[in-house]
């Protein structure tokens, strides 16, 4: 998305193809006519993405005035329609009240109006339901798969709870250290987990379940990543560890044609 | 062998005052954040307390170890009531009941290294010779696995899993009977939170500890406790031993929690309970069963009528108008 400061942040390398286009090469004008549109992102805290500042209702209209061409009103009353769409009550008078006098789960649901207000392709949720109550987490949930449906638009959803990206998300992306560690559609890394930090963690997942198990855990903690180890940086805390691991760094191998997995133990 | 529970809590109130804010135009509105609670724990069990934002799990917590004052009600520890007992008795029951907080980082001076914060306790009661002190400092690190050279660090230099073992340390330095853990694993990464809820367990059973265990999380209360009290609006809906609540759940707002909580095994989900709306503010709670907005099962009788603890067996309770009858 571009959100990034540069410095500190910087892309070194790499591609990002959207539609068949390479992001990195286009212009600011040519990115913010994508961002909002086309792409979409709902972050984690919505009372700091929000203005506090504006109304709930002109945020929303905003996005609708730059890339839908709206006059004023006719946004507003294209809002306060969505409003009543995502489930908040008396959307009326909740177009004129600020973030700060909705709660939790309703402002959520502001960004997922502003978020979608524009029909995009791309939708990135980056932890959408973190700092909601679960009750809250799960009509959220229901409505994102509800709207996406309506949509056709795809989800990338970024959170730590695996237990919530097994159940959304048909494909799922293991990260450590900011590389992919594994990648694979969810029921596959589900019965068959490769990567001995994915193992680790649907271990040391605590379940509901009619006997306890002890949980098993991960020692030891995530490296400091301005002092990544010269190997793999998963080396210190990994059960299977080799000697090749310490030197050197695994490559992406792929077991399969939807399944691949960051670790030497897969070296075909 | 005493069979008297350790803690007892009966009828429970913590109310505060704030000005403004209701729709009555009063000077000032009561929060009603506890709002008569009772239960017991007995002495090695852990009491799970799981709610969400604004149920009251957390200020239970404190004003059960007297850091906030009860409004009413009785705290029995060991047969005395300490909700009312005075500040310099309750200075001596500090040593035997504790608490870990959930801001691993919040609970520890950052100018102070963990050799002076681990030493706080046992200068503030004023127990143990220096010589002594050093000894039971080294075994409160090794006790929760950290090296001895952590002594001359500060917090920052620290990972949240570690800093949250000091704060366990400490809290079992004074050698406690109970200990309230509040949302002790929240902040921490899900790799590390395994760590800190196996330690936990470890140390009750090593040092026959008691706990109320609380969190917003169903699952980790459910791992980390052998009885789960669940919580709404200021009042304890349901309480059963854990295996009882998994297999029998029977208050709505407990099945729609379960139901809820999103599982990696697609076995183990269930269909969505979906609640209606968000949960009503303490200041303006429903009248009746205060359930009664967001429950699927609502009839007459709940509108009006707060239903009581209702005995379903020795291992469960349920304050539910379905299960109560006059």
């Amino acid at each position: 998305m571009g959100l990034i400061e540069s410095p500190p942040g910087k892309i070194v390398s790499g591609e990002i193809n959207f539609l068949g286009k390479n992001l990195l090469n286009c212009s600011e004008k040519e990115i913010s006519l994508i961002r909002g549109n086309e792409i979409s992102i709902i972050f984690q805290e919505p009372l700091t993405s929000l203005n506090p500042t504006h109304t709930c209702g002109s945020q929303v209209a905003e996005s609708l005035m730059i890339h839908k061409g709206l006059a004023k009103k006719e946004a507003l009353k294209k809002t306060i329609e969505l409003f009543k769409l995502v489930g908040i009550p008396l959307p009326e008078k909740r177009v004129n009240e600020y973030p700060f006098q909705l709660s939790g789960g309703m402002r959520q649901r502001v960004m997922i109006v502003m978020a979608l207000i524009c029909k995009p392709k791309l939708l990135i949720a980056d932890e959408p339901t973190t700092f909601l109550d679960v009750t809250i987490q799960a009509q959220i949930i229901e409505l994102l798969k509800q709207l996406q449906k309506e949509i056709g638009m795809a989800i990338i959803m970024v959170t730590h709870d695996l237990a919530l990206e097994f159940e959304i998300c048909n494909r799922i992306i293991i990260m450590y250290a900011g590389q992919v560690y594994e990648e694979a559609p969810h029921e596959e890394l589900f019965t068959n987990p490769l990567h001995p930090y994915t193992i680790g963690l649907l271990k040391s997942i605590p379940k509901i379940t009619p006997e306890k198990i002890r949980l098993s855990a991960i020692n030891g903690s995530v490296p400091n990543p301005t002092n990544l180890p010269d190997g793999c940086s998963f080396y210190s805390r990994c059960p299977r560890a080799m000697d090749v691991c310490k030197e050197n760094k695994p490559k992406l191998f792929y077991v399969n044609s939807r399944h691949s997995v960051r670790c030497w133990l897969f070296k075909n | 062998m005493d069979n008297n529970p350790l803690i007892q809590v009966k009828k429970l109130k913590k109310y505060f005052t704030v000005r403004g804010g209701s729709s009555f135009l009063h000077d000032t509105s009561k929060v009603r954040a506890v709002d008569d609670v009772s239960f017991d724990i007995h002495k090695g069990d852990t009491l799970g307390l799981v709610g969400e934002s604004g149920c009251g799990k957390s200020t239970l917590g404190r004003t059960i170890i007297r850091l906030l004052e009860p409004t009413s009600g009785n705290i029995f520890f060991k047969g005395i009531d300490i909700a009312t007992i005075s500040n310099s008795k309750i200075k001596e029951t500090r040593k035997q009941i504790q608490i870990i907080f959930q801001d691993p980082s919040g609970s520890l001076n950052p100018r102070r290294t963990i050799r002076e914060i681990l030493m706080e306790p046992f200068i503030i009661h004023n127990v143990l010779t220096p010589k002594e002190r050093e000894k039971k400092i080294k075994y409160l690190l090794d006790i929760v696995g950290l090296a001895s050279y952590f002594l001359k660090r500060y917090p920052h230099e620290l990972s949240g899993g570690q800093k949250q073992r000091i704060n366990i340390s400490r809290a079992i330095a004074l050698n406690p009977e109970f200990i309230v853990c509040d949302e002790p694993v929240s902040a921490l990464d899900a790799s590390i939170q395994a760590q800190v809820i196996n330690l936990l367990g470890d140390l009750q059973k090593e040092l026959l500890l008691t706990y109320l265990f609380i969190s917003h999380n169903l699952n980790v209360v459910y791992q980390a406790s052998n009885k789960i009290a669940v919580m709404y609006l200021g009042k304890i809906v349901e309480i059963a031993d854990f295996k009882e609540l998994y297999l029998n759940p029977l208050h709505p707002y407990t099945k729609a929690l379960l139901s809820a909580v999103p599982q990696i095994d697609p076995k183990e989900r269930t269909q969505r309970l979906l609640l209606k709306g968000d949960v009503p503010s303490p200041i303006n709670i429903p009248s009746g069963c205060r359930f009664h907005t967001r429950c699927s099962k609502c009839f007459d009788k709940c509108k009006v009528l707060e239903p009581p603890m209702t005995t379903i067996n020795e291992k469960h309770s349920v304050a539910c108008n379905l299960y109560f009858n006059v």
